[in-house]
């Protein structure tokens, strides 16, 4: 396998070492083509100019817009409208990829949907309709009907700002993968219908204003939840291939309840703001978090964000128990309520603490908030790095008074490393701000210039 | 696969199929491996793969990168199809996500290769029908071109204008939003 053969090539391997050939012109259409789908907008239809051979396979190259690629110059909306219009006409297709804002879908349905039953979009795989920071817009657009002529090849889509129709059956897409609906108007039944009828569905964004009762996962195929939404209940009843749970922020006191999802390892964003979070098991009955109740168990989290402004160290308890297998933990929260004597409870140092890492957020040295880091050097035998970050953390008398605060020199683990820093983001972990997010390798990694 | 009994199910799996290179090399591969190429896999299906399947087209050198990128996909795709045949769902969950990141390293170290071997490996991944890996080195073409004007798109792979510069000029008047 490794002789160094003579070559005699019927053809067509390329002479290697000679630089002056030009190696793109022995591939065939279908594969320039490739290359030029999988460029930007404007930099694909550049590749006209580049010889007489390349001016025909724009054509014929499966077509990828995207208005991002667009707004450069910046252009006003019935400008970007037009160029879009006019790149749908000169394009024979099929395409790869469509891409536009969500404002045209309220100012010029009819042209959103002349681009739609474009020849220019046959085949089409990637539809997204972009809320483009349009946020205050009111959800009560239609989905767009001449969407659904791409039910049988669309693989990833993003509709915002619409009103899915009660029934199950609005949203059935048997290729999907990537399903993003951007707050959206939805009825419990529409959602637990589109599950159903994305018989393939790998990753699912959620977010919206509807209110549930209870939202029930059940889906062979799902590896990504993501949710923004209101719902009292929150079910994964049998959900295999399940290993994120985003619940982004939940706005209202909300049971969450795993009957199975042998492979969940990453829970995010357990918050209250208003009301506890409650977990039970099996879906039992309610129950308060606090000591003695009787909480689930997830051994297969590794991975664990939690954003509660004033945690009780009874709620810690409870969270450490129902997750007894966390790698990494990311807390943010201003206050831990309770008698800080419980931190020495038998209860609590009998935790098995495995983490890690963990990061706290927001941290300003408050009482509550040395003791909850105290707990972790001194209980945590595996940790190797524990980051506290906030506003003064990077101050070097700060960091010297933690030192001693934290008694970093009775660490449970010796080879522990400490981190303190003063990031510039002040958003939560993870950001997740589109469907294709939710499948990022590291979820918990800061775009911008923070340590996370 | 038309003799596969009830009882053969193991050893049509583990079926064996010859690839030719062009310079008369042969390459045992296991069928899952080879059929990840759409072109063999239709081979088979057509019953015409009885001593060995010549690709005129590709060289051993060239081959010999091709199938180990199907080895490797073929694991992952192996783990996919099996929940609907012998494996138990048990296998199934065993390729989990340890093994798709390794699968993404694998995929950055195959494309570290120089630009005569990317475009040979294009050319095969055409030829042969491999999606997967059509699209992976195509990526790393379109990677390379991403933001260039032509001028340095043409000396880069050495592409002659032969176009006159009124029909350079056409162009840009047809499509005069993508040159601004």
């Amino acid at each position: 396998m490794e002789t160094k053969a003579a070559a005699p090539a019927v053809r067509p391997e390329l002479p290697e070492e000679d630089e002056r050939m030009d190696p793109i012109s022995y591939l065939s259409v279908d594969a320039i083509g490739e290359i030029i789908s999988l460029l930007p907008t404007k930099d694909a239809a550049r590749t006209q100019t580049l010889s007489s051979r390349w001016r025909r396979l724009w054509r014929s190259a499966p077509l990828n817009l995207d208005h991002r690629d667009l707004q450069w110059p910046r252009y006003d909306e019935e400008d970007l409208a037009g160029i879009i219009s006019r790149i749908l006409a000169s394009h024979p297709g099929p395409a790869r990829r469509l891409s536009v804002p969500i404002v045209h879908l309220r100012r010029r349905p009819d042209t959103v949907d002349a681009w739609l039953r474009s020849p220019a979009l046959h085949g089409l795989r990637e539809l997204e309709f972009d809320i483009g920071g349009l946020y205050e817009f009111a959800p009560d657009l239609p989905l767009p009907a001449s969407a659904f002529r791409f039910s049988d090849t669309l693989v990833v889509t993003t509709f915002a700002k619409c009103r899915v129709p009660d029934g199950g059956g609005a949203l059935c897409f048997p290729q999907i993968r990537r399903l993003g609906l951007e707050d959206v108007v939805i009825s419990e039944e529409s959602l637990h219908g589109a599950i159903a009828g994305c018989p393939l569905l790998e990753s699912l964004l959620l977010t919206g204003r509807s209110r549930f009762s209870c939202i029930r996962i059940n889906s062979p195929t799902l590896v990504s939840l993501g949710l923004r939404v209101y719902t009292e209940e929150l079910v994964i009843e049998d959900a295999p291939l399940l290993e994120r749970l985003l619940q982004l922020e939940f706005r209202i006191a909300t049971q969450l309840s795993v009957i199975s999802a042998p492979k969940l390892e990453t829970v995010d964003c357990l918050s209250d703001l208003d009301y506890y979070n409650k977990l039970t098991s099996q879906a039992t009955e309610l129950q308060e978090l606090s000591a003695d109740s009787s909480v689930m168990v997830v051994g297969s989290v590794k991975n664990l964000s939690i954003n509660i402004p004033s945690l009780s160290i009874d709620m810690f308890v409870d969270l450490m128990r129902c997750f007894p297998c966390l790698d990494k933990l990311y807390i943010q929260t201003r206050n831990v309520s309770g008698n800080k004597d419980l931190w020495h409870d038998d209860v609590i140092k009998s935790l098995d603490i495995r983490l890690k890492t963990v990061a706290l957020r927001t941290y300003i040295a408050t009482w509550s908030q040395v003791n909850l880091a105290t707990f972790f050097v001194l209980n945590a035998k595996m940790l190797e790095l524990m980051i506290c970050d906030g506003r003064h953390s990077g101050r070097r008398r700060f960091i010297k008074d933690q030192k001693t605060l934290l008694q970093l020199e009775k660490r449970a683990s010796r080879g522990a490393q400490f981190h303190f820093t003063s990031s510039t983001c002040y958003h939560f972990l993870p950001r997740i701000s589109h469907v294709r997010d939710l499948s990022k390798a590291d979820l918990f990694k800061c775009d911008s210039d923070c340590t996370f | 696969m038309a003799s596969a009994g009830s009882g053969d199910e193991k050893a049509a799996a583990a079926a064996m199929i010859t690839l030719i290179s062009s310079d008369n090399e042969k390459f045992e591969v296991t069928e899952a491996t080879a059929t990840l190429s759409q072109t063999i896999r239709h081979m088979i299906e057509d019953g015409c793969t009885d001593g060995g399947v010549p690709l005129p087209n590709v060289t051993s050198k060239i081959l010999a990168r091709v199938i180990e990128y199907c080895k490797k996909h073929a694991t992952a795709a192996a783990g996919e199809e099996g929940s609907s045949s012998s494996f138990s769902d048990a296998a199934f969950l065993e390729v989990d996500r340890a093994f798709l990141e390794e699968l993404e390293e694998f995929d950055d170290a195959f494309l570290e290769v120089d630009r005569a071997t990317l475009f040979d490996l294009i050319l095969a991944a055409n030829y042969l029908d491999i999606k997967g890996l059509l699209n992976l080195t195509c990526q790393k073409v379109a990677d390379s071109v991403k933001g260039k004007t032509p001028e340095q798109i043409r000396e880069m792979y050495n592409i002659v204008n032969d176009l006159t510069p009124e029909e350079e000029a056409e162009i840009r008047r047809e499509t005069q939003w993508a040159f601004e």
